[in-house]
């Protein structure tokens, strides 16, 4: 391939020539036929960028160091770019996209959970909701998918199944019920524990089971969230995942980070007619959110 | 006379605040010509490529031979012609609603709708961000005019409150746009409707930079999102992606009838060209087909792409929702020299400033559209990789230094 600078040089010898046709009828139509006209002047078509100054997989998906990858296009199942997609790994708070689902899908969202002592013993972040107080489960669901706060999905773990462990086992059902089969949950955060692993697969069958839920579709691409505290006071929850607010075409979905996951993040994004889930794993704090944005993009429009 | 305004330039001049205007050799499309010079134009609200397109042409030309150019009186007296009325018909039935009305612009249909709906016993609560038209029409009103900063559900909601009691008797009407104009976010309109519902207010959502953009066939974001039926008063303009020039009101027949009668822009003024309302009409027609949706979904492949290709802007930069990419610079002079320096490389990218958006919040606002090439848009980037250079601290020196990424 050209080096991109020659290759730039040509595009705009090409793009200087004066051109009449403007005032021909026939020309502005042809949105498609201006691409071909650009990529028969140009030796190759423009370049994708990518994180890591062009370079690429074989497929032209942007390469990164992320430890795993997986892009999936959601209506077909396609995988559209993997990478160690099988390896066990830490999921860190991207597993909480589990608990939400199984949340949501218990139902009865609008009536009241009363926190526990349990529920509050949790490292952080927390929301620090207090033993006693009254939440509705779909402001508690809010919160979680929103800031990823552990005593939140505590309570609500314990709440949906009695306590901790048995929501654990409703985990592993419902991943395997979903044909994640090579994953094992043993809390509803992500914190970490031994014996706790998923794979970029696993999470990208339960991202996509829960992209699937119109209840959690319309929470993960809130930028931000005012939170009622049950004493009245409020806070502003602002969203931990930095590509939806950054791209137009990010609608969710959700960040993780523990010192063995590294940084995580499953991003999903639509134009009209297709929509992307991106897992990535166990990548830098500032790469994590490049590599997804660059994978994102990427997979809406490959092809 | 004629020194009359010259103190009043002379200050505007001073403060850097003079506009001009320049003249476009060319159609509009993907590439423009300034003074004999083509530029790769970034700056218009033609998202489909529709303005210059041959088949809004040929419905032009087609109305010209039949109807000639001008209406000749107003709409309510003998102007309203049949491509008037094929027109909102086409309107109602692809925004789905009972009944749609035209104007000559956005503006006169905001101005004219919100004129009509609110007497001065009224209230009128906007969002910090509306557009001028929105304002005007609010303020023309009589009304009182209250105002929450921009996408604050919270102000709104006190607004409401603060209405309902001191005020129970008047009508409450709540203003925002779906995609605003010059910050390209989108309201988040189901909390918008919620509240709206409990306070029993009425909505007017400004969908001018949605349609053509969001929704199946570019309905619109209250299409996009299933609540249609719940915004009271959809307004929007022929003027952008719909590539003519107009505006639009569509809901209920009653309300219709009712700007038809007290609209005052709509009655005051001569109908427009029948052949507007033609060419309107075809876009109409071509965004309801399966190549206007491919045509949206062509769009939708630039946004992402230019998304690609831009350089990691800062986080204050917010999320766009549409075809406007807000780059937001901060500093008024580095914005001006940012767009500068991208004009000489050929590519017309307005710098946006005070008092079009807050002080110290000058940005690129970047339009993007169908009729871009792939070509065009990765061009940019790579410009503007390069001139941003430095801007963003780390991000920046990151790129310029090894180009692999962490
Ligand atoms: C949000 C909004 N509403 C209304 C208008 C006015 O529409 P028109 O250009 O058709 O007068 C514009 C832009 O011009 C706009 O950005």
């Amino acid at each position: 391939m050209l080096p991109v600078t020659v290759f730039m040089a040509l595009l705009c010898i090409a793009a200087s020539k004066p051109k009449k046709h403007h005032y021909q009828v026939e020309r502005a139509t042809a949105v498609t036929d201006e691409e071909e006209q650009v990529s028969a002047a140009a030796p190759a078509p423009a370049a994708f960028p990518t994180p890591s100054g062009g370079a690429r997989e074989q497929n032209g998906a942007p390469k990164t160091l992320a430890a795993a990858v997986l892009v999936t296009d959601v209506r077909s199942g396609e995988v559209l770019y993997e990478k160690n997609a099988d390896a066990p790994r830490a999921a860190a708070s991207t597993q909480k996209l589990l608990t939400a689902l199984i949340v949501a899908e218990s139902g009865y969202l609008d009536q009241s959970v009363t926190v526990q002592p349990v529920d509050t013993f949790a490292e952080p972040v927390r929301l620090n909701i207090k033993p006693g107080e009254f939440y509705e489960r779909i402001d508690l669901l809010r919160a979680l998918l929103v800031k990823s706060p552990n005593d939140v999905a505590r309570c609500l773990a314990r709440d949906n199944a009695g306590s901790i462990e048995v929501f654990a086992e409703k985990m592993n059902a419902k991943a395997r019920a979903l044909g994640a089969t090579h994953s094992h949950f043993v809390n509803p955060n992500g914190l970490p524990v031994p014996d706790q692993y998923s794979t970029a697969r696993d999470l990208s069958i339960i991202a996509r089971a829960a992209y699937a839920n119109p209840t959690i579709r319309s929470i993960v691409c809130l930028p931000q969230l005012v939170f009622r505290y049950a004493s009245g006071r409020t806070r502003e929850l602002q969203n931990t995942n930095k590509v939806l607010k950054s791209l137009a075409y990010c609608n969710g979905m959700k960040t993780g980070y523990t010192e063995a996951a590294g940084h995580c993040l499953i991003a999903s994004g639509t134009i009209p007619g297709r929509d992307v889930i991106v897992v990535v794993l166990g990548d830098s704090k500032a790469g994590v959110w490049r590599d997804a944005s660059a994978l994102l993009s990427w997979g809406l429009i490959s092809m | 006379m004629s020194d009359l305004f010259q103190e009043q330039l002379q200050a505007l001049r001073a403060q850097s605040l003079q506009r001009k205007l320049r003249e476009i050799g060319s159609a509009q499309g993907s590439e423009i010509e300034i003074v004999g010079r083509h530029l790769v134009n970034f700056s218009s609200n033609d998202y489909l490529g529709l303005a210059a397109d041959p088949l809004l042409r040929r419905a032009a030309i087609g109305a010209i031979e039949k109807f000639g150019v001008g209406a000749g009186a107003s709409r309510l007296v003998s102007g309203t012609q049949s491509p008037h009325v094929a027109l909102e018909a086409a309107l109602a039935k692809w925004k789905c609603v009972p009944a749609a009305l035209t104007f000559s612009s956005g503006y006169a249909a905001a101005v004219g709708t919100l004129t009509a709906l609110a007497s001065k016993r009224d209230v009128v609560i906007l969002d910090k961000l509306s557009h001028a038209s929105l304002i005007d029409g609010a303020r023309l009103s009589g009304a009182t005019v209250r105002v929450f900063p921009h996408n604050h559900l919270g102000k709104l909601e006190s607004h409401l409150e603060w209405a309902q009691r001191e005020l129970p008797e008047a009508r409450r009407i709540v203003v925002t746009e779906s995609v605003f104009s010059m910050d390209g976010d989108q309201a988040p309109l189901g909390e918008l409707i919620e509240l709206k519902k409990r306070f029993d207010a009425i909505l007017l959502l400004d969908e001018a930079h949605a349609i053509g953009v969001l929704g199946p066939n570019g309905r619109g974001l209250a299409a996009e999102l299933g609540l249609e039926r719940q915004v009271d008063v959809q307004l929007g303009t022929l003027s952008k992606a719909l590539g003519v020039s107009g505006g639009y009101v569509c809901g209920s027949r009653s309300l219709i009838d009712w700007l038809i009668n007290r609209a005052r822009s709509f009655v005051f003024s001569t109908a427009p060209p029948p052949a507007l309302a033609a060419a309107a009409t075809a876009a109409i027609e071509f965004l309801a087909s399966a190549e206007g949706e491919a045509r949206r979904i062509m769009l939708w492949k630039r946004i992402v792409r230019l998304g690609a290709e831009l350089p990691a802007a800062p986080e204050a930069s917010g999320k766009s929702g549409g075809a406007i990419i807000p780059w937001i610079v901060g500093d008024e002079q580095r914005a001006l020299d940012l767009a500068r320096s991208l004009q000489r490389e050929g590519f017309l990218v307005p710098a946006i400033r005070y008092p079009t958006v807050a002080k110290g919040a000058a940005r690129l606002r970047i339009t993007v559209s169908a009729a871009h090439t792939e070509a065009q848009i990765a061009q940019l980037g790579e410009a503007m990789r390069r001139l941003s250079v430095g801007d963003y601290g780390p991000v920046a020196a990151e790129r310029r230094s090894s180009g692999v990424g962490t």
